[in-house]
């Protein structure tokens, strides 16, 4: 199953999310979408650039990553979720965008399953690190393969 | 057992981590490396950098060849990075069964010219990346999964 990935913001971190992941994924294809509120001025703009494409494609997948929780964009495409195979995630970070696409490349299922999983793992990415962490590591030592 | 051998000048970073460790699946990765073991910072960073659910180790070259020497890595997957042809060629010359090496990035220094993205090499590395080929067999430049692999032998 062909999975979009539609990004929606504020300002243009849609736009910039993309930038950083082709960084990485050189070869990112073209089923990601990135909708700020600086290019289409208006959540019910973004809203309906999705639903034409949804409409365009009834059989696929789309996975909508918004920036905020509580956010106008993100508030304005929850009611898309009502839909079959829509699913709608906020707070989007490169970590999570990567895992994705990565996901639910080449007809993968990306399915609400999958999604937790990767949820999970991007949660545990978010760190903080100070002075005190370089010293705990040295206690550490430097790891086992098994 | 060794799943992939890479040289990286740049050991784990974000890309490679990604993409690489998301195409070769390896149980674990092995860093090894001299100066690193010096350098609690470098050996962090590289900590912060492990992907979750793999087993990372830390060794200095002779610490890693003990250790891929050591029965219990048989049924392990391993990703081996090591920074320089140089040390590729010390670790291969120990180790049994690393029928491939993949090129990432070889830094610039005195005396070495680009051959490709990211790889430099001067006639040390140049002779160093023929021991090898004749050692190993496949000796391939490929930064990324993305890209298309360049047989080392293309160079000689």
């Amino acid at each position: 199953m062909k999975t979009h990935i539609i990004l929606a913001s504020h300002g243009s971190l849609a736009e910039g999310m993309v930038t950083a992941v082709r960084m990485v994924i050189r070869d990112l294809s073209d089923n990601i979408l990135a909708l700020g509120l600086d290019q289409w001025e208006t959540p019910q703009l973004i809203r309906a650039k999705v639903e034409t494409l949804m409409k365009e494609h009834p059989q696929d997948q789309f996975i909508i990553l918004c920036d905020i929780k509580g956010g106008s964009v993100a508030n304005e495409l929850m009611t898309l979720c009502i839909r079959s195979r829509v699913t709608l995630i906020t707070g989007m970070n490169l970590a999570m965008v990567i895992s994705l696409v990565l996901g639910s490349q080449n007809g993968a299922d990306c399915g609400k399953e999958r999604v937790a999983e990767i949820l999970e793992e991007v949660a545990a990415g978010i760190c903080c690190y100070d002075a005190s962490d370089f010293r705990q590591s040295d206690q550490e030592g430097d790891g086992e393969l098994w | 057992m060794v799943r992939f051998f890479r040289v990286d000048e740049r050991l784990l970073h974000g890309q490679v981590a990604v993409t690489w460790v998301s195409q070769i699946a390896p149980t674990s990765i092995l860093i090894a490396n001299d100066e690193i073991m010096e350098n609690e910072i470098a050996k962090m960073a590289i900590k912060m950098v492990k992907p979750n659910g793999i087993n990372l180790a830390i060794r200095s070259i002779s610490g890693a060849v003990e250790l891929l020497k050591d029965k219990r890595t048989e049924k392990l997957q391993i990703f081996v990075i090591v920074k320089t042809v140089q040390d590729a060629l010390r670790l291969v010359n120990q180790v049994d069964g690393i029928t491939h090496i993949n090129i990432g990035g070889i830094r610039k220094k005195e005396g070495s010219r680009l051959i490709g993205a990211a790889v430099y090499v001067n006639d040390d590395d140049m002779e160093t990346i023929r021991q090898l080929t004749q050692k190993v067999g496949s000796v391939e430049f490929q930064m990324v999964p993305a890209d298309r692999p360049k047989a080392a032998e293309s160079l000689m």
